[in-house]
């Protein structure tokens, strides 16, 4: 009715200032990066391997918030619980079960066992949370859903409590072997690199999984239309709760890496790491696969960059860094960086 | 569809930004539980507890009622200072044991405050907040032991301060902050004291000292250059940090300035790479253990090499005394300042000290951590001063600041000790420990001045 009037006309302005704006932010941080490189480009690249590094730990979480949030639209909270416990879970079973606390072959062994061990009890674990706590919210406002969310999360954080210890911080060990590759003069620690080998076929089994699989076409069809979906036979409930057991499962293989990585496990450090995961979803583009990974990545760096690299603000300000990103993400780019592509949703 | 997706994209900003602020403040709401009293409880007064620094409306609270006093404990619980809590709580329950549970005619029994919260597995301001308007409210209550963090005496003492019936006295075994007793930030310490009446005390030397006598150590006894300072950003750990740094630079060290630690973050790698350019002999981490202290010293070991090496690594009392970084592999060869006199010393003082040192090891087996000495000498204070006084809170206060002393053949620290009229101790101590063969072993006495 308005086509044609200047109204009409004037979002249409703002949209293109926005993109400018928005541009000129991104190009700002660009430019910030280039500099950093130059003035000290080996520090640059240590930095930068810690951050794809604790960025494949963020991938791998935000992957189970994007799929969730794709397939029923609920952010769940007690996501970063789950990376948690399968942390304290995986350290309980290499040090307690195993008794493997340095590094060696059949510790590298048990760690793989550890991990499918972990990666079951963790989607069996979410599967249940789906089952008791979301299921029956699923067509309230979303509210309700949401602030169950919160509640199962602090319940885990109390489960983790009693498996930990008491103390919010446990010194673990790790089979990881303690060495390091020189390329030129950048030392990148071995353990960083395992890290990618395990997250990268994760991630690729998870691609083949959603766009190859009987039922990853089943979830991407329930996360398009439910209710299209039960007509064309798709039992939806299974479907959703597959998702969160694929996305516990992949929580826990993050829990693992990081108790690996670090040598500590803690009770308090879901909440934070899945609110950093559910950022890298957002600025991924939230319901996509590759955007999430590609956010995940992208947060990880940014978060080391700020905390170590030259010309950088420094830690204090890793968490503003991370949520100004955030900001400008919604703000100038709120599908993310992949966010218009609808057909690529789980 | 797509609308619909935009809708809810933006739902999901807003809700992501509202719990980053949730998570931002804290968990000040999450566990008011944790407030209640966990210990020998025998008042059951409670007060509805507005979170904010004031005291409570209802300003009734009567004297209390003679011939039966509690002295409120106030200690974190919960997280990593969970074992040097319990410590102080049994080294305070003991010296009241070993007065007989009497202060002249009045009983005294105690009730035990836990200041922290599981999910933040430390203090906790809003709880804080909370046990100081019960410890108004509870009217049976005449004193306050403790409590063991800075931040957290910052928050309660105000309350204490205003209370009708008081000032209510507040003695304690481990703040170090210098701003609660002197000038220190802007406004301080008179923000602390809104009447203008001390109400305060402690029996440990103060950041100030403890923080240049890191640096002094680093330089005259280790031979340092270049320290990369960090700090948890919390009021202790700023504190203390900030007072190493200006003396180091006082004395030519050079520092590094490497901001505060983010205690949330998984790791701190790339802090330590970044360091690693300057070449730095040694570091300084300016907090408490509670604030993810141990990965810190993890990363630290994992980038610039064990503390015995080429960069050492000092530490201040936020690092004493926990039984998880005493067992650290790479904690080993760390040196810790503590700003009162350790187990092994007082053992060696003659009579009182090593007396009931050695009563608290026969009771619970083991020695306590440092603190709890100091927590057993801030109980025979307030015992002191209730002997002193009418029995009352005003009365109890005021006897504190009127230059009563324990003296040197009952106290368990082994020497007299009083307050001045900043309500800091009469006598000072300082100790460097270092970790070997996982123990906090005590190296030297540190001079003061």
């Amino acid at each position: 009715v308005t086509a044609g009037t200047g109204e009409l006309a004037k979002p249409g302005r703002d949209l293109a200032l926005i993109d400018i704006i928005g541009l000129a932010l991104l190009g700002g941080l660009a430019v910030w990066m280039v500099a950093s490189l130059i003035v000290d480009p080996v520090l640059f690249a240590k930095v930068t391997v810690i951050g794809i590094s604790n960025g494949s730990l963020y991938a791998l979480v935000a992957l189970g918030y994007t799929m969730v949030y794709g397939i029923i639209e609920l952010i769940n909270f007690a996501h970063g619980e789950v990376f948690m416990l399968g942390s304290i879970v995986a350290a309980i079973f290499m040090e307690d079960v195993f008794n493997q606390t340095s590094s060696n072959p059949t510790g590298w062994v048990l760690l793989i066992l550890t991990m499918v061990i972990t990666m079951i009890i963790c989607a069996a674990l979410n599967m249940l949370i789906e089952r008791l706590a979301y299921r029956r919210l699923r067509n309230a406002p979303r509210l309700a859903p949401l602030i169950t969310a919160v509640g199962v999360s602090y319940v885990l954080q109390n489960v983790g409590q009693e498996l930990n210890g008491t103390g919010s911080q446990r010194s673990r060990s790790s089979v990881l072997p303690d060495t390091e590759i020189h390329l030129g003069p950048i030392d990148i620690g071995v353990k960083y690199l395992l890290v990618l080998a395990i997250t990268v076929p994760l991630l690729l089994a998870m691609t083949w999984l959603v766009q190859k699989t009987k039922v990853g076409k089943a979830m991407r069809a329930t996360a398009q239309d439910r209710d299209a979906s039960r007509l064309m036979g798709i039992n939806v409930d299974r479907i959703i709760s597959y998702t969160f057991g694929i996305g516990g499962a992949l929580a826990a293989a993050a829990g693992l890496m990081a108790f690996q990585i670090n040598e500590s496990t803690r009770y308090d450090a879901g909440f934070r790491f899945g609110l950093v995961a559910f950022t890298a979803a957002v600025i991924g583009g939230v319901g996509n696969l590759a955007g999430a990974v590609l956010g995940g990545y992208l947060i990880g760096i940014i978060y080391a960059l700020t905390e170590g690299a030259k010309l950088f603000p420094g830690p204090e300000w890793v968490q503003t860094m991370v949520f100004l990103i955030l900001i400008a993400f919604v703000t100038f780019r709120p599908g993310g960086i992949f966010g218009s592509n609808e057909t690529e949703k789980v | 569809m797509r609308a619909s997706k935009r809708g809810g994209m933006k739902f999901a900003a807003v809700t992501v930004v509202l719990a980053t602020l949730a998570a931002a403040c804290g968990s000040d709401t999450e566990d008011d539980a944790a407030g209640e009293a966990t210990g020998e409880a025998t008042a059951d007064a409670t007060a509805e507890g507005s979170a904010t620094a004031e005291a409570p409306a209802d300003t009734d609270a009567a004297p209390a009622a003679e011939g039966s006093l509690v002295i409120a404990i106030e200690v974190p619980l919960q997280g990593a200072s969970k074992d040097a809590s319990e410590a102080a709580v049994n080294a305070a329950n003991l010296a009241l044991e070993q007065a007989g549970g009497v202060a002249g005619s009045y009983t005294v029994t105690t009730k035990t405050y836990d200041n922290s919260t599981a999910a933040k597995g430390g203090w906790d301001d809003a709880t804080c907040a909370k046990n100081a308007a019960d410890h108004v409210a509870a009217t049976d209550e005449i004193a306050v032991l403790g409590p063991y963090n800075s931040g957290c005496a910052k928050i309660i003492l105000p309350v204490l301060n205003q209370d009708p019936s008081g000032p209510m006295l507040m003695i304690s075994h481990a703040n170090t902050n210098p701003g609660l007793t002197k000038a220190w930030d802007p406004g301080e310490p008179e923000i602390f004291y809104p009447t203008g009446t001390r109400n305060y005390g402690r029996l440990i030397a103060t950041d100030d000292f403890q923080g240049a006598a890191g640096a002094q150590f680093a330089q005259e006894e280790l031979g340092l250059t270049t320290c990369l300072v960090l700090d948890d950003g919390q009021t202790y750990g700023v504190g203390v940090a900030t007072a190493f740094k200006a003396e180091a630079e006082a004395i030519g060290i050079t520092v590094i300035d490497g901001g505060s630690w983010d205690a949330k973050q998984p790791n701190y790698t790339a802090i330590f790479e970044n360091a690693a350019t300057e070449s730095p002999d040694c570091v300084y981490l300016g907090g408490i253990n509670d604030n993810n202290g141990e990965q810190l010293i993890r990363d630290k070991v994992a980038v610039l090499g064990a503390n015995d090496g080429a960069v050492k690594l000092i530490a201040p009392d936020g690092f004493s005394g926990y039984p998880t970084v005493q067992e650290l592999p790479d904690a080993q060869g760390m040196y810790i300042t503590f700003a009162g006199l350790p187990t092994s010393e007082l053992q060696k003082i003659e009579g009182a000290a090593a007396d009931f040192v050695n009563a608290y090891i026969e009771k619970y087996g083991e020695p306590a951590s440092f603190y709890a000495w100091y927590a057993a000498a801030a109980m025979q204070y307030i015992l002191k001063a209730i002997e002193a006084s009418d029995g009352t809170r005003a009365g109890v206060t005021a006897a504190a600041f009127s230059g009563i002393t324990v003296s040197a053949e009952e106290s368990v620290i082994g020497k007299e000790f009083g307050l001045d009229e900043n309500g800091d101790v009469t006598i000072k101590d300082m100790s460097v420990n270092i970790m070997q063969d996982n123990t906090e072993t005590y190296l030297k006495p540190w001079p003061l001045g």
